[in-house]
């Protein structure tokens, strides 16, 4: 095992080691927080009880999705071990991405790209529900192994042997979080370019060299498809794919997204910050055109540096949903786009490209912390808020005269409260559901809610309201009396049904919904 | 003075890898600050000297009150406790084993033993984690003292000896097994009857005089009798041999929470390797008769509390916490062999031996991590769940119609509601895990407890048995006749003096038989 590592160019060293296990402590520090209070988001209220099941993701075509959770944590979402087992795959990742890129070698170099990614607020994207930390940030790992592996076996006597393995790198992240194959291209093109900057290498050579990396994701992503054909998945938004021929229009709207993509600001993503990384990245690719000797050579360089930064936008291109400017999205892509940034400053061969990575990190990496921190307050006093909320709405409930925890009821929710935003102060172009704006009392989980804290399983998960539970007295009850929480009206409880209402939006589409039921009144 | 000398770099690097893994395990608890049901007044008032008297473990609080005053701190408590402990793993290698701990193989194995969820039910009760920790090093330094004994100052090094263990004896009396394997284990090392002397002298000195002890403190009314005092007669010590061996082997396998079949049988396969091991190392022919008494004489020692106590047939927690499959027990025994198990196989095994044996103690480190881990899940989640629950209760009696702010209440609540459970997912054949898993944080018994501790002023008090002619007619109904339980409107019954909390139905049956009771003594 050793001897192959060592023939890959695998096998860490003392720098590579100071490197992982600095970054990975600095990395730990930053969301040591969200770590300690065991935060989760409103994905995970059933999965934190029970346990993940290898076919948990299924339904949404994600039959790979929950593979580590049950190797790794025998299915469970565990305190602590869940967010530093993710953080483990992520630093493992950025440094193999460090070994791919080509950044040159030191302990400071490896830290700074390695703890920058890893810090940027897109991680916590994918800490909000805690059932996909572990998977979602290992999917890095294996997509940047594929690559790697993929380049290797260009020159490697064991070709097929990698080009098998690297294609099983590629197929399992599609199966858990198909927008991975952000990472995959926009590495790639990374890669591209840099061989093209600092390898000399032409467009002909350049695709001898990586067709095979090429291959194999074509090849891993076939798999992927064909593999969706033999499982029932529902109607989910994440699988319908653009038609072909919208494609070549939505090439340019996906390039217009990439730029944009600079300036569009997010929570914890805000003016100041995003600025910073832009001025990173326009001085990377100044130095881009500085370094290259001739025309030809500026000419394809820009073609890379814009496939590349086109690559960040590929879900978009691909898919038919909207997904541009989603912070978990991006964490596959675009976080991707601004290390590359910093992996050129690295590389270029002179003093000041250094001193800048060097001031830009000083900069950013403490931002990124400082943001960081900001998101986990911010979650943890929404979250706070939120469940005193639910406490006082069972409190209600239990109290109620109609209650017998002993029965059954069918269950429904109006609507949803989010409080994590009323702990925000910043200002953002682009509302994120992860980072900031979706509720932990969310509607479809209200009664996975209500009983996680409750002594008493008394909510009927086999049926939704029904129309006969809705009587005159009901009726009335809805449209003239009922109000949103923290109004006494809010909880209704009788022999047969609880109903809770969040917010005004919910109460009035309920109305709606029950008004058909008495349409002559 | 080779066993007291200062630590060395190895030393200090495996006590360091030991420490961390265990804070891993349990820096959640260890920032939540989440305690267990005996320990409400203890958090809140501290713990005195003489807070053990009333169990009969007289030092039970001595080392809380030389290191932390006495208090129970967040972070504090658990971290020095876990730092005492792993200092006595790495000193039992060192010193008393004498194996070696220099390479990354060695550190591997100190942590998967370190790390052994065994530590869960000490780590429950907050207000003993320190002292039940602390034990292991002290025991640690009471081995070292009579191995010392044996190479110079014989009898001052044996009286120190037996001094120390008499504390940890005081203290908690399972401790004393660690001491039982450890000699029993020591034996392999060095057959030597001389050497043994001072263990044996030790062990006697200090065990002798607790039953006196005991009988002293119950006789002047300081401590109450309770199943965890009484010792056995020596007829009935012979007789219960084959029991206790039986109970010693049956644990090895039976699941309980956090303790699943595939941990054990983990636990198991090192066992039996050592044994294996030890056949083809250790028991040549001329020394078989020590290989037909160490076997047996380890199961004993694993089990030394259920030997040598006297155990309550049909007790409450006979059936519920019964000793021969208590996890604190097991704590002071399980690890010390498992610790011994690996160094030998380690140092005595072949290559491929050793390179299976990575493999198996990486398994039972990660095996160690989820199950402390989920443990820690479900004492976090469990423990805000009843708080929830409390909150509530408090806030329909401060809503009473009745309710007055001044007033003390003598508060009777009765049944009990149990959350953890609902955040684990048990694997098959799972029995017991009283503390590890089911009992309540608020005991039926601990009322006026965890009633008052978030209370602005003090309101709740359960010392005194409610009094015959106290029985109203309005309390008499509620007991008989009212079915309501809580969360029912009616699960409250209050007037001037009494709070009643209708929990559970089944808790109320012990309330209505006393009433009956009490009801005939007034006809």
């Amino acid at each position: 095992m050793k001897k192959l590592l060592q023939q890959l160019a695998l096998s860490p060293d003392k720098t590579d080691f100071s490197a992982l296990l600095i970054s990975f402590l600095i990395i730990n520090f930053a969301f040591l927080f969200h770590s300690l209070n065991f935060m989760w988001g409103n994905h995970d209220v059933a999965f934190i009880k029970n346990e993940l099941l290898l076919s948990s993701g299924l339904f949404e075509g994600r039959f790979t999705q929950f593979i580590p959770y049950r190797l790794l944590a025998m299915g469970q979402i565990l305190p602590i071990l869940n967010n530093i087992i993710g953080l483990t795959f992520l630093t493992l990742g950025l440094w193999l991405l460090a070994k791919y890129w080509q950044i040159p070698k030191s302990k400071l170099n490896y830290t700074l790209f390695i703890t920058f990614f890893a810090t940027q607020p897109y991680t916590l994207s994918w800490m909000y529900f805690a059932f996909i930390t572990i998977s979602c940030l290992l999917w890095v790992l294996l997509a940047v192994l594929g690559l790697y592996l993929s380049e290797q076996a260009y020159t490697s006597r064991h070709h097929k042997t990698l080009c098998i393995i690297a294609i099983v790198c590629f197929y399992i992240p599609l199966g858990g979080y198909p927008p991975v194959i952000n990472t995959f291209f926009v590495g790639l093109s990374a890669r591209l370019t840099i061989a093209c900057l600092f390898e000399n290498k032409s467009l002909k050579n350049l695709w001898r060299t990586y067709k095979l990396t090429l291959f194999n994701i074509l090849i891993a992503a076939i798999l992927f498809k064909l593999t969706l054909r033999f499982i029932p998945v529902d109607n989910v938004y994440n699988l319908e794919t653009t038609p072909l021929k919208e494609l070549p229009a939505k090439f340019f709207t996906t390039l217009a997204i990439a730029f944009r993509q600079f300036f569009v600001t997010l929570p914890f993503m805000e003016q100041g910050y995003k600025t910073l990384l832009a001025i990173m990245s326009l001085c990377a690719v100044t130095g881009a055109f500085i370094t290259t000797p001739n025309w030809q050579k500026r000419i394809c360089t820009t073609l890379l540096l814009t496939g590349t930064i086109w690559a960040t936008a590929l879900t978009t291109f691909l898919v038919i949903p909207h997904t541009e400017y989603v912070s978990r999205i991006d964490f596959y892509g675009f976080a991707f786009l601004y290390a590359f940034f910093l992996a050129l400053l690295l590389k270029y061969k002179t003093n000041l490209s250094h001193s800048l990575a060097l001031v830009f990190m000083l900069l950013l990496i403490p931002a990124n912390i400082i943001n960081d921190y900001r998101a986990q307050k911010v979650w943890k006093q929404g979250a706070e808020a939120e469940f005193q909320i639910l406490n006082r709405v069972a409190e209600r409930i239990e109290n109620h005269p109609d209650f017998n925890p002993n029965h059954k009821y069918r269950f429904y929710q109006a609507g949803d409260i989010s409080l994590r935003p009323k702990y925000y102060q910043g200002r953002y172009d682009k509302e994120d559901v992860f980072l900031l704006s979706l509720p932990y009392l969310a509607i479809w989980q209200g009664a996975n809610l209500l009983e996680f804290y409750s002594p008493y399983t008394y909510i009927d998960r086999t049926s939704p309201l029904l129309p006969s539970d809705i009587t005159p007295e009901v009726y009335r009850y809805f449209i003239q009396q009922a109000r949103p929480f923290p109004h006494s009206e809010a909880v209704f409880v009788n022999q047969d049904i609880i109903i809770v209402i969040y917010n005004q939006a919910g109460l009035d589409d309920f109305r709606e919904k029950i008004r058909i039921l008495y349409p002559q009144t | 003075m080779r066993h007291f000398t200062t630590l060395g770099k190895s030393e200090i690097s495996g006590w360091l890898w030991s420490m961390g893994i265990i804070c891993l395990c349990y820096a959640v608890l260890m920032f939540s600050f989440i305690w267990g049901n005996h320990d409400w007044q203890p958090v809140l008032n501290d713990a005195g000297l003489s807070a053990g008297l009333v169990e009969g473990r007289f030092s039970q609080y001595l080392l809380l009150n030389l290191f932390l005053s006495g208090k129970i701190l967040p972070v504090l408590n658990i971290l020095f406790g876990i730092s005492l402990y792993s200092l006595a793993l790495v000193l039992l290698c060192t010193r008393f084993f004498e194996f070696s701990l220099s390479t990354l193989a060695d550190k591997l194995f100190l942590a998967s033993v370190a790390s052994l969820p065994y530590i869960t039910e000490i780590i429950y009760f907050h207000f003993i984690t320190f002292s039940l920790l602390g034990w292991t090093l002290v025991i640690t330094l009471s081995l070292l003292t009579a191995k010392h004994a044996a190479e110079k100052n014989y009898v001052q090094n044996t009286i120190l000896s037996a001094l120390l263990l008499f504390l940890a004896a005081g203290g908690y009396p399972a401790s004393v097994s660690m001491y039982a394997v450890a000699v029993c284990l020591y034996i392999i090392c060095r057959p030597n009857i001389k050497k043994l002397i001072p263990f044996t002298v030790s062990f006697v000195v200090a065990l002798t005089p607790i039953p006196f002890i005991y009988n002293w403190l119950k006789h002047n009314g300081l401590m109450i009798p309770l199943y965890n005092s009484e010792t056995e007669t020596i007829a009935n010590l012979i007789r219960k041999i084959p029991e206790t061996l039986s109970y010693a082997i049956q644990s090895l396998y039976q699941p309980q929470p956090f303790f699943p079949l595939g941990f054990k049988i983990l636990i198991i396969i090192i066992l039996l390797l050592f044994i294996i091991c030890l056949n083809k190392v250790y028991f040549k022919r001329h020394q078989l008769y020590i290989s037909l008494l160490i076997i047996p004489a380890l199961l004993l020692a694993l089990k030394l509390p259920l030997w040598l106590s006297r155990q309550i047939a049909d007790g409450y927690y006979t059936t519920r916490d019964p000793t021969a499959f208590m996890i604190r027990g097991d704590f002071y025994a399980l690890p010390v062999l498992l610790l011994f198990s690996l160094f030998y196989l380690q140092k005595f095994g072949s290559q491929q031996l050793r390179n299976f044996l990575l493999a198996l103690s990486a398994t039972l480190l990660w095996f160690n991590l989820n199950l402390n881990l989920s443990f820690c899940k479900t004492m976090l989640l469990g423990f805000k769940a009843e708080n929830l629950l409390l909150q509530r209760i408090t806030g329909r009696i401060e809503q009473h119609p009745d309710y007055k702010p001044d007033n003390i209440y003598n508060i009777t609540q009765t049944g009990e509601v149990y959350f953890r459970h609902k955040y684990y997912t048990p694997t098959t054949n799972e029995k017991y895990g009283f503390y590890t898993l089911h009992t309540p944080f608020g005991r039926y018994w601990t009322g006026s407890e965890h009633f008052n501790f978030y209370a602005p002023q003090n309101f709740a008090d359960n010392a005194v048995p409610i009094a015959p002619e106290d029985i109203t007619r309005e309390m008499s109904d509620f007991i008989f006749s009212s079915t309501a339980v809580w969360p029912s409107a009616g699960a409250i019954y209050l007037d001037n003096k009494y709070c009643i909390i209708a929990l559970t139905a089944e808790g109320k049956q012990p309330l209505i038989q006393q009433f009956d009771y009490l009801n005939g003594q007034i006809q």
